[in-house]
């Protein structure tokens, strides 16, 4: 380093400590304004029971205790693993793999964007019935392709053993933010380096794995990170399709949460399996982060 | 190694974020008209509730048809209705004293759901109410039907539940029960007011009307099944059209001719789910949980009637007969009938499906030719009924304008608002006499059908698929296992015998984990 | 860490900038080409299949949106649809509040969360970690459970039936998710490039404005087009904060073609497509900033 560089920095340290809260105050003045109230009352109410009609009642652990007897609750749980795991990978992979073909600067390739990424933002009440048609035993698309592949049609949204599968098969069409996210990751990568690489007769793929990849990994960390949270959080799909069935096949956390909550009016009890849900969510999270120091590269040290 | 920095050219890309944002916004705004002056919020924290015109407001600046008793020079008192002497209904004035002029002024907040036919009956409904009642202002406020009852309960919790909403028939006893709603018993003795529940649909309004002997809603719209099916596959196949006397073993018989494979065609469409089979279950067995006005504590689905009935309307006709395809599951969002694309020829539904099989109006080219008829009867020899989604309208306990509000609700269930709404909503009133007067004429005459009657017949025998009094009708399908046997059912074709004793001890579960915690 | 990273000194490859080599290049580039087509083109046709039958029901008559084998081409087409879609709810009323509450809620989401990502990658203050903590934290808990405490503190405070409660927090608490992206894409960015700017004495707002932004084209495309969509797809905190229906949102209005027993899909449909005609513009639009990146971001000198 040189001592011009240790003095530039040297100064801007001091103003450093106050800028970073500046910048930051977005955040931070709209969580104590807007989010402290509501985490604060959502956690209480794991301890309340509360209808929205009466004053919430203290119960104790008794939402607790309800949480670990209730079968919906170890079903629901079940069906959220079973989604995270298996379709947050394919995600990220299928993701991936179209932002590194579609960085090319080809023709049609803006096309080709905004066909992966539309489907991503069709009305779910749009897309709902979109798929149900597609889906349907008798009169779907997908059952009309295997008949004419000579597959045996499938019952699809029928069969609870078939309908999650269906959901990560669906799930696919909405990886458009996905890819964007990686898209714009790709562009962080600068063109000198592969043109450097190129120079010492690096093949594409050394180029990809020691350019662009270690390049990518704070946005492949990222959408690990999100693309779990947010697997976790699966809701939509299935509150407009199936409504959890059959046979609660499809029954996700946030869809039994949402249930408790509006319909059976429980509040209390929806805290308290949000907050189990949390908890998962915050443990994966944190063993994402632990992980990640190992993995993912930052130009800036943390 | 430093680099240098980067040119100052970039420096406008610093406003990529914004510019960008602008176009599109541009673009989203070019779509649209220019705003009304509403658009903008105030950014200063509004009031609660925004003091703002009511959207139906009549207004009207002549005197009301009738010579008004009261000396009101300007009819519209635009002042709070907040009048903290508002008359106590526990002390009713002159007995059957309907003189609209003794209604103190008023603001009134009504809700329903979104629908545009919906909208303009209420708006028109409600000019009418403001000719007669020019002193009650009523505003009208529409919330999507997709989480209609989620927003509903949110307003509760905010303590501001609008002073009457629509209802359906099964979702306000929760509220009645934890005294949210008016009981209306009072108000209904002091002005004699019983039209609206004739004696021939005791069967069919009490439960959707009353809880624990209470009044706690007025009926506006009815709702019934009936067999709707499709003219066309019967000429092609030379089978005579269904007459109301036709059994279930007829009708069986007619699906299987109906029915061939290798076209997709079906002679039945098997509805998701299990109301509207329900008319079956009752008919074998009169008496379901649901019946018990005061409340269900008893699951009394393991009845050798009930199973019987089952096993042929919800797996049998399915997998066995497979004369109907995959029910369609489509939960939140509402589903599609098959029967509009001519694939299916028959299906027990409401008059809701009369606009899917000929457009809105029925105006469309493509439409198809159908008519109605009474559901088969079943070997029991006693006729099976189902009235669903029943619209009522519930007065809530935190209106400040209750007397308004009771006005509003009477005139809506009555002459001329019953003969205003069929016509543009296509619903059924709440009479057998203003069925065949207003509905029965309008529909054979749009859709082209003959027997229309079938659906107002049916409303005698009439009974609502799902009653929970006090407990959501949602944790009796789900947490009761309804929905998880039908999926069995339907969807996998297990028998009934074995699929409904199970789920009637989850039911049975359900209700005593309910009741367990349950305090009022 | 960053010795995993091959790109350790980019020897500026100006040498690859001849007329000969641009050829070669170009050549270089044909074959890839044909096989990204090849390879691309039926998936991005499968994944139209959604938004194709979207417009094909838009044109249909209602008896004829479940019709088998499907009939991509109405018999009629129905433009009347369209009329018919727009005239049955205030569409006009619904857009210009649309339009009004994306803008405002883009805009600021984008500053707001360029200036927290860029206080939490590049600045050094105590508490950083805590804040960033708290973000990724605040994406975790399902909004199940906290919407109806927040309608209560929003009706407290009498913001219930105008735009703040759905503008305000989720353009800065609610951002967590766009500033997690920026401070993942911030983190990727040459360190070098702020040193320079330092000793010079530029204050962060300086940097951040005139050096850090400019190189965020494709991340701050990405978040404005999130954004906006997330804005323009809204649903269920619309339906909760706003009551009187001069007020709504166009996804509002998309859902009163649901009547409780049956659902107006070709009407859905018409309305659907007239929804994703903007967003397919904007889409356009950002791509832009995707492929300039890629001549302009990063250390790629010129």
């Amino acid at each position: 380093m040189s001592s011009a560089r240790k003095q530039g920095r040297a100064r801007f340290a001091v103003q450093e400590e106050r800028d970073g809260w500046l910048f930051a105050a977005p955040f931070v003045v709209g969580a104590l304004a807007f989010v402290v109230f509501p985490l604060a009352y959502s956690v209480a109410l794991v301890f309340l029971e509360w209808d929205l009609v009466r004053p919430p009642a203290f119960v104790g652990l008794a939402n607790i205790r309800k949480l670990f007897q209730d079968p919906m609750v170890g079903t629901s749980l079940y069906n959220t693993a079973y989604y995270t795991f298996l379709g947050v990978p394919l995600h990220l992979l299928v993701a991936l793999t179209l932002a590194l073909a579609l960085n090319a600067r080809a023709r049609g390739v803006s096309a080709y964007r905004t066909a992966f990424y539309l489907p991503s933002i069709t009305p779910s009440v749009a897309s709902a019935v979109i798929w149900l048609q597609i889906l349907h035993p008798e009169f779907g698309m997908l059952n009309d392709a295997f008949e004419k592949l000579g597959i045996s049609p499938q019952r699809w949204l029928f069969e609870p053993s078939l309908t999650k599968p269906a959901f990560i098969l669906m799930s696919l069409w909405s990886i458009g933010p996905q890819m964007v996210i990686f898209l714009a990751g790709l562009q962080a990568v600068p063109e000198v380096l592969y043109e450097a690489a190129h120079a010492d007769g690096a093949s594409a793929w050394q180029r990809f794995r020691h350019v662009t990849l270690p390049l990518l990994t704070p946005t492949i960390f990222f959408n690990i990170v999100v693309g779990i949270i947010a697997s976790f959080q699966v809701f939509t799909t299935s509150f407009m399709m199936t409504g959890g069935g059959p046979q609660n096949a499809t029954l996700f956390m946030v869809l039994q949460i949402y249930y408790v909550a509006f319909s059976y009016s429980r509040f209390g009890y929806a805290s308290a399996i949000a907050w189990i849900l949390f908890l998962i969510v915050a443990g994966f999270t944190v063993l994402q982060f632990y992980i990640g120091r190992r993995w993912v590269y930052y130009e800036t040290q943390l | 190694m430093s680099q240098s920095r980067p040119h100052d050219r970039c420096s406008r890309r610093a406003f990529l974020g914004a510019s960008l944002v602008a176009s599109a916004g541009a673009l989203i705004a070019a779509c649209a008209p220019p705003p009304p002056p509403t658009a903008t919020p105030a950014p200063a924290p509004a009031p609660a509730r925004p003091a703002e015109k009511p959207t139906v407001a009549a207004a009207p600046t002549q005197p009301p048809a009738k010579p008004a008793e009261k000396p009101t020079a300007v009819p519209a008192p635009t002042q709070p209705p907040a009048k903290p002497t508002a008359a106590p209904t526990a002390k009713p004035a002159a007995p059957a004293a309907q003189s609209p002029a003794a209604i103190q002024p008023a603001q009134i907040r009504y809700v329903e759901w979104g629908w545009d036919p919906d909208i303009k009956a209420a708006q028109k409904i409600f000019a009418m109410f403001a000719e007669k009642m020019p002193q009650i202002k009523v505003k009208l406020e529409y919330w999507p039907m997709a989480q209609f009852y989620e927003k509903l309960k949110t307003e509760i919790a905010g303590g501001t539940p609008p002073d009457v909403s629509f209802s359906h028939g099964e979702q306000w006893g929760f509220h009645a029960a934890r005294g949210l709603l008016v009981p209306l018993d009072e108000m209904r003795k002091r002005d004699n007011f019983y039209a609206p529940w004739p004696e021939e649909l005791k069967t069919l309004l009490d439960p959707v009307t009353m809880l624990r002997g209470k009044v706690y809603a007025v009926p506006y719209f009815v709702f019934s099944l009936a067999y709707v099916y499709l003219k066309e596959p019967f000429d092609k196949a030379g089978i005579k059209y269904p007459t109301d006397d036709w059994t279930v073993d007829q009708w069986l018989d007619i699906c299987l001719k109906l029915t061939k494979p290798a076209e997709k065609l079906f002679g039945y469409e098997q509805r998701f789910g299990h109301w509207a089979e329900a008319g079956f279950m009752r008919a074998e067995r009169g008496e379901m949980e649901w019946d018990s006005i005061v409340e269900p504590r008893k699951a009394k689905w393991d009845q050798p009637g009930i199973i019987d009935a089952l096993q042929l309307h919800s797996v049998d006709i399915v997998h066995k007969h497979k004369i109907t395809p995959s029910p369609a599951a489509l939960s939140a969002a509402g589903y599609g009938a098959m029967i509009g694309t001519g694939k299916t020829a028959m299906i027990n539904d409401g008059s809701w499906v009369f606009p899917v099989l000929k457009g809105p109006d029925a105006k469309t080219p493509e439409g198809r030719e159908f008519d109605v008829v009474m559901p088969p009867l079943p070997r029991s020899g006693k006729r099976p009924s189902v009235a669903s989604s029943n619209g009522v309208h519930p007065i809530w306990a935190a209106s400040k304008a209750r007397d308004a509000a009771w006005e509003l609700v009477k005139f809506m269930s009555e002459e001329p608002a019953q003969a205003t709404m069929p016509p543009i909503t296509g619903r059924q009133p709440v009479t057998i006499e203003h069925n065949y007067k207003y509905w029965v004429p309008d529909v054979e005459k749009t859709y082209g059908i003959k027997n229309a009657k079938a659906f107002v017949e049916i409303l005698k025998t009439g009974a609502t698929h799902l009653v929970g009094g006090p407990i959501d009708p949602g944790y009796l399908t789900r947490e009761g296992g309804i929905t998880e046997a039908f999926d069995k059912m339907q969807g996998q074709g297990q028998p009934a015998a074995q699929v409904i004793p199970e789920m009637n001890k989850k039911l049975q579960k359900a209700l005593d984990d309910f009741w367990a915690t349950y305090k009022e | 860490m960053a010795s995993r990273v091959a790109p350790s000194s980019p020897t500026v490859a100006s040498a690859a900038r001849s007329p000969g080599s641009v050829l070669r290049r170009r050549a270089r580039r044909m074959a890839p080409n044909a096989l990204l087509h090849l390879v691309v083109l039926p998936l991005a046709v499968v994944f139209s299949v959604p938004l194709l039958w979207v417009i094909s029901t838009s044109l249909k008559p209602q008896t004829e949106v479940f019709s088998w084998p499907i009939q991509w081409i109405p018999t009629h087409v129905r433009w009347s649809n369209y009329v018919e879609a727009i005239t049955r709810i205030p569409a006009a009323t619904f857009a210009s509040n649309t339009a009004f509450i994306v803008v405002v809620s883009t805009t600021l989401t984008v500053l707001s969360s360029s200036m927290v990502g860029y206080s939490l990658a590049r600045l050094r203050w105590r508490g950083r970690q805590i804040v960033f903590a708290v973000v990724v934290v605040t994406m975790m808990l399902p909004p199940v459970v906290t919407i109806v405490p927040a309608f209560l503190m929003y009706k407290a405070i009498g913001w219930v039936d105008t735009y703040l409660p759905l503008i305000l927090p989720s353009s800065t608490a609610g951002a967590a998710f766009y500033i997690f992206l920026m401070r993942q894409y911030f983190t990727g960015l040459p360190y070098e490039l702020e040193e320079a700017a330092r000793i010079d004495g530029a204050t962060s707002w300086r940097i951040w404005w005139q050096i850090m932004l400019p190189l965020c084209g494709p991340v701050l495309a990405t978040v404005a087009i999130f954004t906006a969509l997330h804005h323009y797809n809204d649903f269920m905190w619309p339906l909760i904060i706003l009551s009187s229906p001069d007020h709504y949102t166009l996804a509002l209005g998309l859902r009163m073609f649901v009547d409780m027993n049956t659902s107006y899909w070709h009407l859905i449909m018409a309305f659907s497509t007239l929804m994703l005609l903007p967003i397919i513009a904007l889409f356009f639009i950002a791509q832009r900033y995707f492929i300039r990146g890629i001549h302009l971001t990063g250390l790629a000198g010129r």
